[in-house]
């Protein structure tokens, strides 16, 4: 029984030897992955440190080394197998002994190839992208999101698709975004809704806008505007909360959807003025818009880009911007904290997703690229004629934007008393 | 050590092996699955955690590597140092315990 493979004339002699070594290396590896797995694992910040971790290229390149040791170990090991059991001392099946190791180390290697899957930095992007927008088309985040993915589509010479993903405040669309392959084909332009206003309304989130997300880029900020019907006898903040606290209950407002930051920021209103107006959602800026100027409802709060058009055209009357100075693009609206209520504000902001496990270099790239896009004159015109700025920074830079947020409009969800369904 | 005793730990040798063989592409598989899928860590521990099935597999993956490598670390051991005698059985056992309870540990975070 006792094998003769350590003769160097025997054919097996060097997969013993590759065998062997390959043996010793994984031995002082597994007690390192073992206790860096017991450690990592204690509960989900942990693992989420521990794949954010193997997203390091060191590890990467750890993890293909141990991938082609347990290829070459398996490889030796099989062939070895296949000699001892069946005893195959000549050399036309010691060949095919050989080529059963060599079979299943191609095949981990294919594996190692599997995991290794998403397109590097260099070659991205070689396909399309779709860039999901959890809102229906017409809205503010789908029109800065057009203005971005046209300069996108340009400077990459490959076709980026908007993908409207609209309902339940821009939760489905931004779950779809955080599910994505994390290759960065599919990424995620939200508003800041169902990243720091939506979760906290509910009850099971289907992310987390923290935990699920590999932010890449601030896309641009703009303020929110105080609009209502024309026919609404308010011609200014002041008279509208008069009105309201008139007729307690019977003025509506409309939203882009419950947990959207069009809702919060009327809850917001109605708490500072002491008001009573009823909620009437909408699946997006589109419809909430377009039935404000029809008359069904008579308050909107929403971005600039959502009712500029319809400001302009004479269909809706704006009363004051919520952010905290007056903007370029329409200087006569006072805010709405200088009106009537001071230490309002509610801005909205957009931002660049992909789903957490995006490859920190295709991260850089993305950044650096969106980046050289929003820099764009082009794009900052688009931008500023809805009142729109054009953002940027780092990946870091907009994930402390996001925590920070998340955190302001959680504290505003439970002083409302808005409890998540 | 016995005649016996060589059979007994070749044959273990041999038979943690297989398994390891099975084991490790599973768990390749597993790990592709997990991403490609862009398995969120809230995800992967929702379905890992709780669930036997697994919790068994990677108890059986854990034992065999813990049999497997202090007898393949034994041997080069006693070949290329020619060490013999007490000193490595122990140094073989400790890093089989060692190993074993470590991958438990694991095992008990992904699992449990």
């Amino acid at each position: 029984m006792k094998s003769d493979f350590r003769a160097r004339n025997h054919p097996a002699y060097w997969a013993f030897i590759v065998h062997r070594a390959s043996g010793v290396l994984l031995s002082l590896f597994l007690p390192l992955h073992f206790w860096a797995l017991g450690e990592a694992l204690q509960g989900e910040a942990g693992l989420d440190a521990f794949l954010r971790w193997t997203e390091q290229p060191l590890v990467k390149a750890g993890e293909t080394v141990l991938v082609l040791l347990l290829a070459a170990h398996l490889a030796g090991g099989v062939r070895l197998l296949m000699l001892e059991f069946l005893a195959w001392r000549n050399w036309q099946k010691s060949l095919l002994a050989a080529a059963a190791g060599v079979t299943v180390a191609a095949g981990l290697v294919f594996l190692l190839m599997l995991i290794a899957g998403p397109a590097g930095a260099q070659t991205y992007p070689a396909k399309p992208v779709r860039v999901i927008v959890p809102f229906p088309p017409g809205g503010a985040a789908d029109i800065v999101a057009r203005a971005i993915t046209q300069k996108m589509s340009e400077t990459w010479g490959i076709q980026v698709i908007v993908d409207n993903r609209a309902g339940a405040g821009g939760l489905i669309g931004a779950e779809l975004g955080a599910r994505a392959a994390p290759d960065g084909y599919t990424l995620l332009f939200a508003s800041s809704s169902p990243m720091t206003v939506n979760p906290h309304l509910t009850a099971r989130p289907p992310y987390h806008p923290l935990r699920d997300f590999a932010p890449i880029i601030l896309i641009g900020f703009a303020p929110n505007v105080l609009a209502v019907h024309p026919s609404l006898p308010a011609k200014s903040v002041k008279e509208l909360i008069a009105l309201a606290k008139a007729r307690p209950g019977e003025l509506n407002y409309a939203s882009n959807g419950v947990g959207t930051l069009s809702h919060l920021a009327a809850e917001l209103f109605k708490q500072q003025a002491g008001v009573n107006m009823v909620h009437v959602p909408y699946k997006g800026g589109a419809p909430a818009v377009t039935d404000t100027v029809a008359g069904h409802t008579s308050v909107y709060i929403a971005a600039f880009p959502t009712v500029a058009g319809q400001m302009r055209a004479g269909r809706l009357r704006a009363l004051a911007v919520t952010s905290t100075r007056r903007i370029a693009a329409a200087p006569e609206l006072p805010t709405v904290a200088e009106a009537a209520l001071p230490g309002f504000e509610a801005m909205q902001w957009w931002g660049a997703y992909g789903p957490v496990g995006l490859p920190a270099e295709l991260v850089a790239k993305l950044n650096a690229d969106l980046g050289k896009v929003l820099g764009a004159a082009e794009v900052k015109q688009r931008l500023a004629a809805d009142a729109a700025e054009a953002g940027g920074g780092s990946p870091g830079d907009l994930a402390a934007y996001l925590k920070a947020d998340y955190e302001r409009w959680g504290k505003v969800v439970r002083a409302s008393g808005m409890r998540p369904d | 050590m016995k005649t016996r005793s060589q059979v007994l730990l070749w044959t273990a040798q041999r038979v943690s092996a297989a398994v390891l063989a099975v084991c490790v592409l599973v768990h390749l598989a597993t790990v592709i699955y997990a991403v490609r899928n862009g398995l969120s860590a809230a995800e992967i521990l929702g379905r890992t955690r709780g669930n036997a099935g697994w919790a068994a597999f990677y108890t059986v993956f854990v034992l065999a590597a813990a049999v497997h490598a202090p007898i393949g670390l034994r041997g080069v051991l006693a070949e290329t140092l020619d060490w013999r005698g007490t000193g490595l059985e122990v140094t073989a056992l400790v890093i089989g315990l060692a190993l074993a309870l470590l991958g438990l540990r694991a095992v008990y975070a992904v699992f449990i």
